[in-house]
Parts: structure tokens; C-alpha cells; sequence
């Protein structure tokens, strides 16, 4: 039976971002059903579908495995930020794809970051413009908040790095007309900049209402910054208190993405990532694949009924846990570097190349 | 540097310059002077048992050593425990004389001239004055024996440890200055950033041989700053794999427990260790082949766990089996896995090596011929071979695998415990050290020729 693309959408488009979907087992069967057809890879993994979709019954797909893939013509291609190994994986979003991101990029930040409506703020975002980098899934997101929620906005990375004086006079601009902004951009960015700031004396108190959504972490960077070392910094150089921040977490192989919480209220759960209704996420166990118990450490897998003609079951490198909220990651798996003398495949692969 | 300082525990603080390194070096050669005039081989190699019995007697799962080197490394303590016992064993006051004598003709010409009737010659054999090892990591045990070989050789040892596993050499270093602690100044164990150039071509150049364990690239640096002809004796990553006989595996059930041991111990991380099982048979042998030695693996996990946590061994194996399972065509499939390791049914008619971590591919091979075939490609990477089957068809295979680059064929369940008279990747690891003096003479003049 052949996958019924438009209503998927329109069912998206009616959720709100809380909750959970009372249908998302029979919808997320349906939808495999429909990926595995379009990539018998997976179906030769996978076999038959059961009728209850979670880990240890049905094969979530790895995401390292995008990079063994190509994807097909017609698709808009985003970049990983690659593995362990190095190599970045490609994903392809069909038409599909990019209009149920649409749909739910706007879901999720009309509830989490523009809770009070669109045109409130004028966006600043921490990001290489989309136009300089087309296959960055990140620029395109920030785009789309641009676009549907603020009055304004600009790209501040280009190719010398973050304008700095662009930023600091955005900022100064903000204070002396009174209004908000929304900040956006990868977490070591912001410490960067914050560093710089503090060690040069200069902070600002923006306009109420300002908000500052980061994306990533600080992991395996030159200094690592705890979550509250983060957003203490963040209010002492922006004047953002820590209700008006929120953590974003986006993959490239999903669709949707994860905040950590709804600005403008108390922030008191720091780190725990909050599914919407059209997604589930479980922390499984490496070897059976079967999901292990809430508080239990675990590779990460989530379902994401976004995703439409890619595949929407994606096993992370991400070690993480699951808590009756959401989610929490640890940090990504770096693999156990074999240090021995036996030889490994990429070892013999690069002698023979 | 004062020559009543201990040098035997040497870290290198951050920030030490080459100029340091090289004042240890200097000093460690006065040390091996020291030695030289005032210790004969034999006793030397009576020291060095007496730290093998120690640390056979003291390798446990409470040992302070072996918790620290479980803790920073992938392995189990009692993993860590076994390792050392392993190679401690086969370090042995009777193991050290013998494989002197079977290279260098007779131990003693370490110590002094020694007369060669056979070849109406005297012969002495003088160790380098100091040697550079490169110590390999995540090995426990291993990384005792470029220190031992020096050692042996009569020559003092700047050492530097692996980051993967630095405790264990330094650990059995105090061992021996403990025991003698004039021996135990001829080792000085270090630690610098790999790659540091100003210190590696300062200690190159100083050492008179070098010895490296490591990965190809790592070999490829050393060989650019070691000065020719200085003796570099080199330790690459190898390919191990071993070649069973269904009939005769069946034959006696503990068979394949001796192969679960030879895949599983050091987790897989030694290049002694097999990454494919050849079996002399059909898909279906292999595939009854690969289950029992799922069922041997599992058993063998409970006396001696894997190691690591999901956070690294098990995340590894989960993305070896993802892109074996992805890449796989034909029959090609998985077997078995869990917390004890993987094994996958190879059909494809080409091997490659797995992940470590005790897993393993099996790969059918219906001839003699054809499981050599399948080996064709990797002669620069071969060394240990296991043989699991009768006696005629190991000789059958013995020259082939020789000839092919194989440096050594051990029976199943023999293959992680070499001894210590092992031609080392195919060349004699101590006399590689030593440069010989022959003094050419009369048969009829002996031993007692007054200018010797």
C-alpha cells in the first residue's frame, strides 16, 4: 500500500509540542513499512516489521551507515559533522522531508522558543549563512526561525569567523532601541565570544523578552564548560537569565530536534531533552539492542515520524539515558581505539589505498 | 644528574625538554657501564626471574597494578591479571638462557670471549650502550619485554610508555630495582607526547638501537629519525587468523575452547591474536564451526570477562557488526553476539580484519588450496597462524604459510603464549641487538689464549 505522504503531514501539522501522540505506534509501523521499501539495505537487516515499533523487535537504523549510502536525485543533501572515523555522512531529504521539517521546526519552536509569538525578537545567529553552507541542516533550521518568527535577523559567521564587531554592534543597537533578541547558535560559540567579552570588559543587559537558544556542547572542545558554568556566563554577558535559555539538540538524520525546555519559564531540569509528541526516544543496550531501563546508560535511538523517506528509527553514537521526562546525552561514544598490535581494517585499508 | 640517583621511575614532567631526556639517557648509560663490569648475563637473567616469579605469584584481581591498568585500559582485571601472568611465564631464568643460546650461540659471550670450535673463531657479543624502546600499549605484560631483551643484553633501556597503558612497565621496573637495584638503574621509563619531535630525534640519535612497537605510521616516524645503520628492530600491527579442520574440532570438544582462548585473550588486542577462522569445509561446517565457538567465547566471557563498558568496547562492536551486517551479501551473516564478543559467517570469498574485541569472522574454505587463497593479498601482514587440525595437514600447510610470511604456526589454544625462543616477526630479537666480535684464530688454541 503505498504511503499516504500529504495526510502524514497533516497529521504532523496537528500536533502541538506536547504530549505524546495517541497513534504513534500504528503511524511510526506505517511509516517503516513505507522506508523499508525504500531501502532494502535496511529491510535485508530488518525483515518482516512487528506491529509494536521499539528496540530489540525492530532494527533501528545506524546512523553511521549514511555514509555508506547515496542519496537519491531530487533529494536536498545535508552533511554530518562526521564519525569517529572522520568521514561525514550524507543525507538526502526528499520534498517530503523538507516540508515535514518545516512543519515541525515550527511546532516545536513556536512552543519552546517563541512561546509569546512570532515578530517579538530580531534573531542574531551564531551560524555560517545557509547560502555559504547549503548542505549544514543547522543554517537551514536558524533560516526557517528567522523567517516565520522574528522581525529581523542576520547570519554573523562568514569566512574570517564571527564578526565580532557586527555582533557587539547589533547588541549595543538592541539595548539602545529596547529590543529583544533572540540569540542563536552552536554552544562553543558563545563561550568563545563570551570569553572574549569578559576578558575584554564588555557585557550587555538586553531587553527583556531577549532569549538565547544554543545548539551542541562543549565536549571534546578546548575548554569544557558545564551546563551551569554555561548559562551563568551566558547572564553575565548578555543579561539573559537562565529561563530565557534553552539547549537544542539536531542531527542531521532527524528532522526534528530536541529543546530542553520552554523559555520564559522556571529552568529548572538543565539537560534533560524533551520529546515532542511525533518522536520517542529509548537508551539501548549495545549488544541486544533492547532498550534498557529509565536511568540506565545506553546507546540512544529515536524515533522520529518526521523523518519520511529516510529512515525515521536512527541508532546514535550518543551514550545517554532516558528519565520519565525525556532524554539526557552524556557524550558521543568515541570507540574504543584498538591499541594493541593487532592490525585494524582502517589501518590495512590506508596501507592499500 | 648525580650517578647516586635512582633513575628506574623517570615521568617526564610536562613541559621536559629534549636536553632532560637526553641528561637521562646519558646517566642510564653510565648505568649500563656499571652493569657490564659487575654482572654476568646469568645473573642478570637470575634478577629477571626473580621478577617474573613475583609478578606470576602477585597478578591477581587485588593487586593495586593490576586494578590501575583494568581501570585506564578496555580490559577486565582479571583479563589484566591473565595477561601478565601469560608473559611472565614464559620470561623464566630457563627461557631467557635458552633463547640466548639458541641466537647468539652461547649466553656467555655476553660476559666474555667464548670459543666456537665448529668455527675456529672466539666470539663476543656486546649489547648496545643504550637502547631506546618504544613500549606498545594496552597490552599488559608486553611491555615488559623490550626491557627484559636490553636487559639480557646487557644494555641499559630509556623507555618510553604508552599512554594506552603506562603503569605495568614502570610497575615491574621498581620490580627490579628492588631486587637488584644496580640492574634496576639501567631502566628508565618516560613519558612524552608522541610526536614531540625535538625529544624524539634528540633520543634517537643518541640511543644505539632503537626499539618500536606500534602502528604503521608510528614505524614510518621512527624510521625517519633513527639514523642508518643504527638497528631498528621494528613491532607493526600484524593479521592473525587460524585455520581449523571441522572433523577434527569435533573430535575432542575442548578444541574449540582452545580457540575461543586463542581469540579472546587480551581481548583481541595482541597481533597474536586470530581475527578469521578458516574452516576446511562447506558453509554449513562453518556456520556449526562459528555457533559452537559462539557457545566456547561465551563460556570462556565468564572466567575471563570482556572488557570496556557501552561507552567504548561494546559502542565498537555494535558498529563493526551494523557495517558487517550492511556490507554482507550472499550467506555472509552474523552467527552470534552479545557481551562476550561477535562471530559472523564470512562467505564472501575475502577476509579483512574485524574490530578486535573478540570478535571474529569465519570464513569457509573448501581446500587447502582455497584457504590459502584466501590469504593471498595480506603477505605483508602475516605472522601468527593457529592450526587447528591433524597433524599430515599441518605439515601441508607449514611451508605454504612459511613461505607466505607467516613467523609462527602454533596449535590451537597456543596461540596468545609464544615463548620466549619466538623469532620475533620473523628475526632474532636479541642478537638484532648486539653487534658480534669474532677473533679468528688457530683450532689448536683455545680457550685460554693469553691476550683474551
Amino acid at each position: 500500500m503505498t504511503f499516504d505522504t500529504a495526510a502524514h503531514i497533516e497529521w504532523l501539522a496537528a500536533l502541538s509540542a506536547e504530549g505524546r501522540a495517541p497513534d504513534l505506534d500504528s503511524r511510526a509501523a506505517r511509516l517503516l513499512a513505507h522506508q523499508l521499501e525504500l531501502f532494502p539495505g535496511w529491510q535485508r537487516l530488518q525483515g518482516k516489521l512487528p506491529d509494536r515499533i521499539e528496540p530489540g523487535l525492530v532494527r533501528p537504523f545506524p546512523a553511521r551507515l549514511f555514509k555508506s549510502m547515496t542519496p537519491a536525485t531530487g533529494n536536498r543533501v545535508f552533511s554530518t559533522s562526521g564519525t569517529s572515523s572522520g568521514e561525514p555522512g550524507r543525507v538526502g531529504y526528499s520534498p517530503a522531508d523538507m516540508s515535514a521539517m518545516d512543519t515541525v521546526i515550527d511546532i516545536n519552536a513556536g512552543a519552546r522558543l517563541f512561546p509569546d509569538g512570532p515578530g517579538i525578537t530580531r534573531t542574531l545567529v551564531l551560524a555560517p549563512d545557509p547560502d555559504a553552507r547549503p548542505q549544514m541542516i543547522m543554517a537551514y533550521g536558524m533560516q526557517r526561525l528567522i523567517d516565520r518568527f522574528s522581525s529581523g535577523g542576520q547570519f554573523l559567521i562568514g569566512n574570517e569567523g564571527l564578526d565580532v564587531p557586527a555582533l557587539t554592534a547589533e547588541l549595543d543597537q538592541a539595548c539602545a532601541d529596547d529590543t529583544p533578541l533572540t540569540l542563536i547558535g552552536a554552544t562553543f560559540g558563545f563561550v568563545l565570544f563570551a570569553d572574549a567579552m569578559i576578558d575584554s570588559g564588555r557585557t550587555w543587559s538586553l531587553p527583556a523578552g531577549s532569549r538565547l537558544m544554543d545548539a551542541g556542547g562543549s565536549k571534546g572542545r578546548s575548554r569544557y564548560v558545564s551546563r551551569r558554568e554555561f548559562t551563568d556566563v551566558i547572564e553575565t554577558v548578555f543579561g539573559i537569565s537562565i529561563d530565557w535559555q534553552v539547549n537544542l539538540l539536531g542531527m542531521t538524520e532527524l528532522a526534528s530536534q530536541f529543546y530542553d525546555h520552554t523559555v520564559g519559564q522556571a529552568n529548572n531540569r538543565l539537560g534533560i531533552k524533551i520529546n515532542p509528541p511525533w518522536t520517542r526516544t529509548w537508551a539501548v543496550d549495545p549488544d541486544s539492542l533492547f532498550a534498557v531501563a529509565d536511568e540506565e546508560r545506553g546507546l540512544l535511538v529515536h524515533l522520529d515520524l518526521a523523518n519520511i523517506d529516510h529512515p525515521s528509527f536512527i541508532l546514535t553514537e550518543d551514550i545517554g539515558w532516558t528519565t520519565a521526562e525525556g532524554f539526557v546525552i552524556e557524550g558521543r561514544a568515541t570507540g574504543s581505539e584498538l591499541r594493541g598490535c593487532s592490525l585494524t581494517v582502517e589501518e590495512f585499508s590506508s596501507a592499500s589505498r | 644528574m648525580t650517578n647516586d640517583q635512582s633513575l628506574t621511575i623517570s615521568w617526564a614532567p610536562p613541559g621536559c625538554t629534549a636536553g632532560d631526556i637526553a641528561g637521562m639517557g646519558e646517566w642510564l648509560r653510565s648505568a649500563g657501564q656499571r652493569l657490564r663490569a659487575s654482572r654476568s648475563v646469568e645473573q642478570i637473567a637470575e634478577v629477571l626471574d626473580a621478577a617474573a616469579v613475583e609478578w606470576i605469584g602477585r597478578a591477581n584481581t587485588s593487586d593495586e597494578i593490576v586494578k590501575k591498568v583494568a581501570a585506564h585500559s578496555d580490559l577486565s582485571p582479571e583479563m589484566v591479571a591473565r595477561c601478565i601472568r601469560a608473559e611472565q611465564t614464559s620470561s623464566r631464568k630457563d627461557d631467557l638462557i635458552q633463547a640466548l643460546n639458541a641466537e647468539l650461540g652461547s649466553a656467555a659471550c655476553l660476559d666474555q670471549f667464548v670459543w666456537q670450535p665448529g668455527l675456529n673463531r672466539h666470539i663476543r657479543a656486546t649489547g648496545p650502550g643504550l637502547v631506546l624502546a618504544i613500549l606498545p600499549g594496552n597490552i599488559p605484560g608486553l611491555s615488559h619485554l623490550p626491557l627484559m631483551r636490553s636487559l639480557l643484553v646487557k644494555s641499559p633501556v630509556l623507555a618510553k610508555a604508552a599512554s594506552g597503558e603506562p603503569y605495568y612497565a614502570a610497575a615491574y621496573a621498581e620490580s627490579i630495582a628492588r631486587i637488584d637495584p644496580l640492574v634496576g638503574d639501567c631502566l628508565g621509563i618516560v613519558r612524552w607526547p608522541g610526536g614531540n619531535q625535538a625529544i624524539e630525534s634528540t633520543v634517537a640519535e643518541m640511543a644505539d638501537a632503537v626499539i618500536v612497537y606500534g602502528a604503521r605510521e608510528t614505524i614510518k616516524s621512527w624510521r625517519m629519525v633513527v639514523p642508518r645503520p643504527k638497528p631498528l628492530v621494528e613491532h607493526g600491527h600484524k593479521l592473525g587468523f587460524l585455520i581449523a579442520d571441522p572433523t577434527w574440532l569435533a573430535a575432542d570438544p575442548d578444541r574449540l575452547d582452545a580457540i575461543a582462548l586463542d581469540i579472546c585473550m587480551y581481548d583481541q588486542a595482541a597481533c597474536l591474536a586470530p581475527h578469521v577462522v578458516i574452516v576446511l569445509g562447506d558453509h554449513d561446517d562453518s556456520e556449526r564451526v562459528g555457533r559452537d565457538l559462539a557457545n566456547a567465547m561465551e563460556r570462556l566471557h565468564k572466567q575471563l570477562p570482556c572488557g570496556g563498558d557501552v561507552t567504548d568496547a561494546r559502542t565498537t562492536r555494535r558498529a563493526w557488526i551494523d557495517q558487517f551486517e550492511w556490507e554482507s551479501t550472499g550467506d555472509s551473516r552474523m552467527l552470534a553476539n552479545g557481551p562476550w564478543g561477535a562471530v559472523a559467517l564470512e562467505t564472501s570469498g575475502q577476509i579483512k580484519p574485524t574490530c578486535g574485541l573478540r570478535t571474529i569472522a569465519v570464513a569457509p574454505a573448501g581446500s587447502i588450496a582455497a584457504a590459502l587463497s584466501l590469504l593471498a593479498g595480506w603477505q605483508d601482514w602475516l605472522q601468527n597462524a593457529g592450526l587447528a587440525v591433524p597433524a599430515e595437514v599441518a605439515r601441508q600447510l607449514a611451508v605454504a604459510l612459511a613461505d607466505m610470511g607467516c613467523t609462527r604456526l602454533a596449535p590451537a589454544g597456543a596461540m596468545p603464549f609464544p615463548s620466549m625462543r619466538w623469532h620475533h616477526d620473523g628475526r632474532p630479537a636479541l642478537s638484532d641487538l648486539v653487534r658480534f666480535t669474532n677473533v679468528e684464530g688457530p683450532a689448536e688454541e683455545p680457550l685460554d689464549t693469553p691476550w683474551l
